[in-house]
């Protein structure tokens, strides 16, 4: 779709080029194109809103307005009966406190974890540093489900299964984290750590007094992604939890037998579910979109 | 302000009166005082590494040379015969061609119109930048499982379902989505087609913030057209990101499961069977571990194999 | 207060597969109070060497002493020295007072001592005000300014500045060298300066070491570096714009020697004939430097050094004219008066002042009166 004609006939090194003309043709058709590309923009726009918001106003909805088509997305008379009937059937409760509870324990492993050894790998020299270097980069390659089998295997012989101690420890590997922490580190200015140490600092000293508060930024989406991540996360937590009691809410959600048309609580509890990251997401929006380009773009 | 010289060890900043001792000694040593704290740093974490993930990589390999049931406490060595079972399996085939179709029909279009999204929005007001990234990446920080029961709604079988709706008001018939075997895939591919843009987007857009506006001006004074200049300038430099995202998703669809057990349980029958919901199916339906690791080991291979593949076809040129 | 001795320090690194001398054996002496400043281009070993002697790097051989005390491997803050970044390496989440009691709340100093030496630092370099605010709230050069007075509270035996004035702009800078001659003259502490500029060297530096590629080329005071210069890269190094190379050949006229520069004869002055002896027959590299070209009226006289070229460009740069001419098909650089009236394409007479330029073997780059000493 070019913009320019040239004059035909333009020889090399006869004096400056002619100037190309565009065309009202081109341009309408550039105008029509670029309205369609924007309409088709909101379209998916839009798409991709419709499920929350219906996700959203069905959970304040009676149960038999739930399925009305055309879909009425603002109720006429919001009701919190939906709410009430999740509370009360299952271990809802019980299934948020362990969420709640096993996702923050481990947002703050993974936090104190991955620091200290993300700055010690990219701040600190010494032997065996390439090495383990490629070690992480073996371990990010290796997903959960290669080696589902016998974590759940190791799970009976520790005796943890359906314990806390399942849910938390297995899921602090984080090798991704670590890398995203030592890229991270490594963009924190060294000259900082090389006048701490003229300045009679002691290394752990100079972590938590000179570095930790300057990568409060790189820590703050970790911990973010982390949270997320854990939240919503299913696999793990299904196959290691197997009473009501000790499940997390995703899992929850997915053991509750409804009728067909009881989308109500099944909203309710979804809602409940996803609304804290939406709430976490809209309010650290900037960490978030910033978070996801350390690594993958450059600068 | 004359100051004492350095003999011994007295400096003219040190209080007097200082003991010395021999780890003392032992610390002063520059490199070994580093050595220490790094060991020190990065000993948990390595620890947790090679507990809960080399060590149980490891176990999955020997497993599947295993016949190994712990419900019936069987296990001995069968040497290949596991792999031999699943590639005799036609459940292990139609899932490996199901995560296929799947990877396939989703990566390249989840990278294409990204693209064209983060393109369309670039020359918009950062206000409005803002509000579509934050509407796009919605999806992406909902758990699976919530955004599967909402799709079930919108897939309901019956009229009450949103695109039996829009169908039937086209003048359409209802389509049972979810429990056709013909449509069952497709309508998963539909859905993540409108829930996994928001990474990709916020991505290429900064990939494209990147680009310095002299290498368009400079472009623009060639005569270079709209087409030309994407293809001369702007892909070559987002070749990076287009990498990374190109193996990030392409791992990620090869791993599909939730969407999967919240949605459609692999059904109907094994339409939407995905490799990974094959391996959950052998391990915790029937308990057979060493078949299991098997089909794992054969997933860790495709899964590295494809990514080593991306990794030479696109970065021949790239830059990092 | 100390001296700074290295014998025979080697700097390796491994970089993939190569490994890099960033020294490659020097040996230096920094007498007890000296400002010694280190110059040479990027990759000369001077941050190496510096580092070194703070401690941030170990040497892979050989030996560094702070006055009596070997150092070698002893931690920075086990060795009296306080240093000075490029990028000043201030504590951002400290406020100024924090940043400069830093160090001597790590070494567990009383709180009153400590107060005392930061207002008394503060007031040396006028920074009293600013104790409250942080990095961010100040300009380059008061930042500067805690980077110095952080490093004087400490009161240590060796100064170590790694280019502190690079990232100032030039007027600033040129403040700044006044002020560090100053701080040098009141604490008399021996400092050990890295730079690039050779301006900076010449103006600060009481010894300076010139150093390429990890040995040092030449040590010496600004006199001695600018007029007896070792080898061609000192004398390119040393002293404002691009030094004339002019390829020669040596020929001895009648019991006298002679050059013979771009098919033009010159007459060597007395003083160098000896030395240019055993050259005769041989190519030599003439060295003039710009500021001794001068322009002269009338013919070519060889025995004056008197040669004719033509002007080739003449850039006015208002409080001089750098002036390029063709000497034959080389080209040579004059700095002549700023309203000198030369114009493109005139051929005029210019006079090389062959007593105060240099002679160097072509091949080892040696000045020849060195070259004969061997």
């Amino acid at each position: 779709m070019s913009s320019t004609s040239l004059a035909p006939g333009r020889v090399a090194g006869s004096g400056p080029d002619p100037v190309g003309t565009t065309s009202t043709a081109a341009r309408v058709v550039r105008g029509v194109v670029k309205v369609l590309s924007y309409t088709v923009l909101v379209l998916f726009a839009i798409a991709t809103l419709i499920p929350f918001i219906w996700m959203i106003s069905t959970a304040f909805k009676p149960n038999e307005l739930s399925m009305e088509m055309p879909p009425v997305f603002i109720p006429p008379e919001p009701t919190l009966k939906n709410f009430e009937v999740f509370f009360k059937q299952m271990n809802a409760w019980r299934w948020i406190f362990n969420s709640v509870v096993t996702v923050s324990i481990i947002t703050l492993g993974h936090v104190i974890l991955y620091t200290t050894a993300g700055y010690a790998l990219a701040k600190l020299s010494f032997p065996g540093r390439r090495l383990v270097f490629g070690m992480v980069i073996i371990a990010l390659t290796i997903p959960l489900y290669v080696i589902v089998v016998p974590l759940y295997q190791m799970m009976f012989q520790f005796g943890w299964m359906n314990t806390y101690a399942a849910l938390i420890i297995p899921a602090l590997v984080g090798p991704a984290n670590l890398f995203l922490m030592k890229q991270f580190m490594q963009t924190l200015p060294s000259s900082l750590i090389d006048s701490a140490r003229v300045d009679a600092c002691p290394e752990w000293r100079i972590f938590l007094r000179v570095v930790l508060p300057i990568a409060k930024p790189g820590i703050a989406v970790l911990a973010i992604f982390t949270f997320m991540g854990y939240w919503n996360g299913f696999f793990w937590p299904l196959i290691v939890t197997q009473t009501s009691e000790m499940r997390t809410l995703t899992v929850g959600l997915t053991s509750v037998r409804y009728g067909s048309f009881d989308y109500g609580s099944l909203m309710a509890g979804s809602l409940i579910a996803a609304a804290p990251m939406f709430l976490v997401f809209l309010i650290f929006q900037r960490y978030f979109l910033k978070g996801l380009t350390v690594g993958a773009v450059k600068g | 302000m004359t100051s004492t010289p350095a003999s011994g060890k007295d400096h003219a900043d040190r209080p007097p009166g200082r003991p010395r001792d021999p780890i003392r000694r032992l610390l002063q040593h520059r490199l070994y005082n580093e050595w220490f704290w790094a060991y020190l740093f990065l000993l948990p974490c390595l620890a947790i590494f090679v507990v809960f993930l080399v060590y149980p990589a490891m176990q999955s390999v020997v497993y599947s040379f295993e016949a190994f049931n712990p419900l019936q406490g069987e296990r001995r060595f069968i040497g290949l015969d596991n792999y031999a079972t699943l590639f005799r399996d036609p459940v292990w085939w139609t899932a490996i061609l199901n995560t296929l179709i799947f990877t396939l029909a989703t990566v390249p279009f989840s990278i294409a119109v990204s693209l064209g999204i983060a393109t369309l929005l670039m020359p918009l007001h950062s206000r409005l930048q803002t509000l579509f990234k934050t509407v796009f990446y919605m999806p992406g920080v909902t758990s699976a499982v919530v955004i599967g029961m909402v799709w079930l709604w919108i897939f309901y079988p019956f009229s009450e379902g949103l695109a039996n709706y829009v169908v039937e008001s086209l003048g359409g018939e209802r389509i049972n989505w979810l429990g056709r075997s013909a449509t069952a895939m497709p309508s998963i591919i539909l859905m993540t087609w409108l829930t996994g843009l928001g990474a990709a987007i916020v991505l290429y857009m900064a990939a494209l913030g990147n680009i310095p506006a002299s290498m368009y001006e400079a472009a623009d004074i060639d005569c270079a057209g709209s087409w030309t200049r994407f293809r001369k300038i702007t892909w070559p430099l987002i070749k990076p990101t287009t990498l990374y995202a190109a193996i990030i998703g392409t791992a990620g669809s090869f791993l599909v499961f939730d969407i999967v057990y919240s949605m459609t349980k692999g059904g109907p029958g094994t339409a939407t069977t995905t490799i990974v919901y094959r391996l959950y199916d052998i391990a915790f339906g029937r308990f057979e571990f060493g078949l299991a690791s098997a089909s794992a080991v054969l997933l860790a291979f495709l899964v590295v194999g494809f990514s080593v593949l991306q990794l030479r076809f696109f970065s021949t040129d790239v830059e990092y | 207060m100390a001296s700074v001795h290295a014998e025979h320090l080697v700097k390796e690194f491994r970089a993939r597969q190569e490994v890099v001398r960033a020294l490659d054996d020097v040996s230096i002496s920094v007498n007890d109070g000296e400002f010694a400043v280190f110059v040479g281009p990027s990759g000369s070993g001077k941050t190496t060497f510096l580092r070194c002697v703070a401690g941030l790097e170990i040497p892979t051989s050989g030996r560094l002493s702070i006055g009596d005390r070997d150092v070698t491997t002893l931690h920075p803050r086990e060795r009296g020295i306080a240093m000075v970044f490029q990028d000043y390496a201030l504590y951002p989440h400290m406020t100024v007072a924090e940043n400069m009691s830093f160090a001597l709340k790590n070494l567990r100093f009383p709180r009153a001592e400590i107060e005392a030496r930061v207002n008394q630092a503060a007031k040396m370099l006028r920074i009293e005000m600013l104790l409250q605010r942080r990095p961010r709230q100040l300009s380059g050069g008061q930042r500067q300014r805690v980077a110095l007075g952080r490093a004087i509270v400490r009161k240590p035996h060796v100064f170590l500045f790694d280019e502190p004035l690079s990232n100032l702009d030039a007027k600033l800078r040129g403040e700044m060298r006044v002020e560090l001659a100053d701080l040098h003259a009141t604490l008399q502490t021996t400092a050990v300066y890295v730079t690039h500029d050779q301006v900076e060297a010449l103006t600060l530096g009481q010894r300076i070491w010139v150093m390429k590629d990890g040995l040092v080329q030449q040590v010496g005071n600004g006199e001695q570096l600018y007029n007896e210069p070792r080898n061609m890269f000192v004398a390119s190094f040393i002293g404002t714009g691009v030094v004339n190379m002019l390829p020669a050949a040596v020929a001895s006229v009648a019991g006298t020697v002679w050059l013979s520069v771009a098919g033009q004869q010159v007459a060597l002055p007395p003083e160098r004939q000896r030395v240019a002896t055993p050259w005769i027959g041989k190519d030599v590299i003439l060295g003039v430097r710009p500021e001794h070209v001068s322009l002269e009226a009338g013919d070519a006289d060889p025995a004056q050094g008197i040669v004719r070229a033509t002007v080739h460009l003449v850039e006015r740069l208002g409080s001089e004219s750098l002036v390029h001419w063709k000497l034959g098909g080389h080209a040579l650089v004059s700095r002549m008066a700023p309203d000198v009236a030369l114009r493109a394409g005139e051929t005029c007479s210019v006079r090389l002042a062959l007593e105060r330029s240099h002679l160097f073997d072509p091949v080892t780059e040696e000045r020849i009166e060195l070259a004969a000493a061997a």
